[in-house]
């Protein structure tokens, strides 16, 4: 099992959630985060001054998926999320060691 | 005026009087809602509450101090007298409202210049002296018998007597205050802005504040400047709402053309920079003049900001701008118009145009240096013995947590704080 997090950028959450539908993925949970990267936010100009936007609006989203599923969703995502600018975001993945459904007590990938 | 006459056309006076003056009120709020919508939440109640707190120290201090400095026999053209004498008849009870509202909107600039930095009740004691003496007396030279009003001086709706003098103030207590904290200390292209958090809030403060533009330009024009009638009730509206309009289509191309996007902040800024110019003559008769007016005003709004800016005087409301520069701006073109020659020819006044622009600015550097040098002294007597600004340790908190505990929007973000907003 993994544990998939993916940083995108807010507007492309509709997109992203299609995909992940159509490969059967059950449920994934969103959070609004803020953020930068390589780029260091942007700036920006209120009444003539310039300033830097330091953390950027983005959205963070995180599943759990299957071993043998996890190429094919790294491949949505990328593909989902992806429009060629800066800041389309990153996808990270981790060893997934347990997952309990609450309601039932089912275990490992059942649980998903 | 109104003493002199009876029946229905003094009641039609008083009512167009009464109308005026409650249309006023509108600013106070305008600027109230402008003022919470170009600072951050962290001190949305602050600024909210100095605005209320402030109408109610204009009407209470000038009923018992200010208003008899200006009815009072003067001892002579520079020095008003003070004889208190309580009960209002119902033609002075419409002067007094005008009046006080005038009072209030000086002490509502005030309030938005010196916006997320300064303590209340260091403000309710510079307003009270402010109602009490420093304002009455710059009324008085003006609107009464006094020295200015004498000399041929022109301030028909308060351009000098309300938007100048509320600048002057606002820029005494900006001075020792300072910036906000951050502002001005990034080093470089780039420097720490704080974005108007609510821009719908600024949205309704600038309609409220034409709206009462309208009632304090009339107004003005029917009590302080005699020569006016009820008549003009249609030109000064009309050329309240030529000025503010012009004045925000050139600033908005001049923004586009300068910062190559728009800047809906200072769209605001332009339209009130162009109803405080026309407020020093509103009811010119030929459009033209108000046209350019608005024109020139309009131009000014974007050098103006940058420059304060660059000075580093910390105005986010930008009122510095839009009263102090505007007022300027507006008292001086009115000595080379056409119209004004008109009006010195019918008061057989020996006249020529450079001769009123040195009356103009004469008026100007008086009131303004009256206005700025008392406030001074009586802002460092409060610094030194109460203190004016919040403790900068504490600054970060916000006003509203600091003097009220009490948050404008308590369910907006859970830790409180944005993370982008220090």
């Amino acid at each position: 099992m993994k544990w998939v997090t993916a940083i995108i950028k807010p507007f492309k959450m509709d997109d992203v959630r299609e995909a992940l539908s159509e490969h059967g993925i059950q449920g994934i949970t969103v959070t609004e985060v803020k953020g930068f990267g390589r780029q260091k936010g942007h700036t920006e100009l209120y009444r003539g001054a310039e300033y830097v936007i330091d953390f950027l609006p983005k959205l963070r989203l995180e599943l759990a998926v299957p071993d043998e599923q996890v190429d094919e969703i790294i491949d949505a995502i990328s593909k989902s999320a992806h429009t060629g600018k800066i800041g389309d975001g990153k996808i990270f993945v981790f060893d997934l060691e347990q997952a309990v459904r609450i309601r039932t007590g089912e275990t490992g990938e059942d649980a998903f | 005026m109104i003493n002199a006459m009876t029946g229905p056309h003094q009641t039609i006076h008083l009512f167009a009087i009464l109308f005026a003056s409650e249309l006023s009120i509108l600013l106070v709020m305008g600027f109230a809602l402008i003022g919470a919508g170009l600072s951050r939440t962290k001190n949305t109640t602050d600024i909210l509450a100095k605005h209320l707190g402030l109408l109610a120290t204009a009407c209470f201090v000038f009923l018992i101090f200010g208003w008899h400095i200006l009815r009072s026999k003067p001892i002579n053209t520079y020095i008003p007298s003070f004889h208190l004498q309580l009960g209002l008849s119902s033609h002075e009870a419409v002067v007094f409202l005008m009046e006080f509202m005038a009072m209030a909107i000086i002490l509502s600039i005030v309030a938005c210049i010196t916006v997320e930095r300064m303590r209340i009740w260091g403000l309710m004691f510079f307003a009270f002296v402010l109602v009490a003496f420093i304002l009455p007396v710059e009324a008085f030279w003006v609107w009464k018998q006094g020295f200015l009003h004498a000399l041929g001086f022109v301030d028909v709706s308060g351009a000098a007597v309300i938007h100048l003098a509320g600048a002057a103030a606002g820029l005494a207590a900006l001075l020792l205050l300072g910036p906000r904290k951050h502002r001005y200390e990034k080093s470089g292209a780039t420097q720490a802005v704080f974005p108007g958090s609510n821009l719908s809030l600024a949205f309704i403060g600038i309609f409220l504040t034409w709206f009462g533009f309208l009632g304090l330009n009339f107004g003005g024009a029917m009590i302080w400047d005699n020569q006016y009638q009820i008549f003009t009730l249609a030109a000064v509206t009309v050329n309240t709402c030529i000025a503010a309009s012009v004045s925000v289509l050139v600033a908005m191309i001049l923004v586009r053309l300068v910062y190559g996007k728009l800047d809906f902040t200072i769209m605001i800024n332009a339209a009130m920079m162009g109803m405080v110019a026309i407020s020093a003559s509103p009811a010119l008769p030929h459009i033209h003049t108000v046209v350019f007016i608005g024109f020139v005003a309009g131009l000014l709004v974007v050098p103006s900001i940058t420059l304060f800016n660059r000075l580093r005087l910390d105005d986010p409301v930008g009122m510095l701008t839009t009263q102090g520069v505007g007022a300027i701006w507006g008292l001086l073109a009115l000595a080379c118009t056409r119209e004004f020659a008109l009006v010195a020819k019918a008061k057989d006044l020996d006249w020529s145009w450079y001769h009123q622009l040195g009356i103009q600015a004469l008026g100007i550097a008086v009131i303004f240096l009256w206005v700025f040098v008392t406030s001074f002294v009586v802002l460092y007597l409060i610094k030194v013995l109460l203190g004016l600004r919040v403790d900068p340790k504490f600054e970060n908190k916000g006003l509203d947590a600091i003097d009220y505990g009490m948050q404008a929007y308590p369910e907006f973000n859970i830790s409180g704080r944005n993370i982008n907003r220090p």
